[in-house]
């Protein structure tokens, strides 16, 4: 028998990477909605076996030890250009940060692959969406914030 | 023994991993890795609830050429880890 239990933490995931080239984990965080959600999730990452490309989701590391799951939007001159898929932050990650790329998933108790057609093709409509999806972002900062001025104003006058 | 709910088993290159979603992920946080013969276990007792001995019949029924004694051992080692990492019900 050879069954192993480990508890996350980007150290572990580094070790397992580096042993048995595989990890996986839940989902977390918002940041690469509408595919994957908090908890919902499982995904397979896996150490990368090829140059890594535009549209790869990568794992890299970041500050105190904590580990991100983003998409890479672009390459230059060695610097990967990565976005959440729900995130509207440019990151810029050397290549030396990037620990695994994201090969399987468990979607909604469904197997995915990221080699397949509709994976792909969701992966490049969500990213030539981005000038669309970005301007419904502002628009709804901007609703939020005249809400929240507005609410401010009306307990100003009820006071 | 039984395993709990919410844990997604998926198979990778010949290995098994497993990790807990949804509200299970609050408990559990961590990823369990098997071969084929865990990952046997592993679908019967997520399944239903099992004694050892009806889990040592269903391996012995399945598999051929396997030692009693082996597979006793091996059920009695998967069970402990499930049971120390609160997977087990």
């Amino acid at each position: 028998m050879s069954e192993e239990i480990k508890t996350a933490t980007s150290d572990v995931i580094e070790q397992e990477l580096e042993r048995h080239g595989t990890y996986a984990s839940v989902t977390r965080g918002p940041s690469m909605r509408p595919l994957f959600r908090t908890g919902r999730d499982m995904v397979i990452i896996s150490r990368p076996s090829r140059p890594l490309r535009k549209y790869d989701v990568v794992v890299y590391t970041g500050a105190s030890n904590k580990y991100t799951m983003h998409r890479i939007i672009a390459v230059r001159d060695g610097v990967y250009i990565i976005r959440g898929d729900n995130t509207y932050r440019r990151e810029y990650v050397r290549a030396d940060r990037i620990i695994g790329i994201l090969t399987e998933y468990n979607r909604r108790g469904k197997r995915g692959t990221t080699d397949s057609v509709s994976y792909k093709l969701y992966s490049r409509i969500w990213h030539y969406l981005y000038p669309v999806r970005f301007i419904c972002y502002k628009i709804k900062c901007v609703l939020s914030r005249i809400k929240h001025t507005l609410l401010r104003k009306k307990t100003k006058t009820e006071e | 023994m039984k395993i709990k709910s919410g844990f997604v088993l998926e198979e990778v290159g010949g290995e098994y991993l497993a990790v807990a979603v949804g509200k299970r992920a609050k408990d559990f946080s961590g990823l369990v890795r098997m071969n084929g013969t865990g990952a046997y276990f592993w679908r019967l007792l997520a399944e239903r609830d099992m004694t050892q001995d009806e889990l040592l019949e269903s391996v012995m029924s399945e598999f051929e050429g396997v030692e009693r004694e082996q597979a006793l051992s091996d059920i009695l080692s998967f069970e402990k880890k499930l049971r120390d990492n609160g997977i087990l019900e």
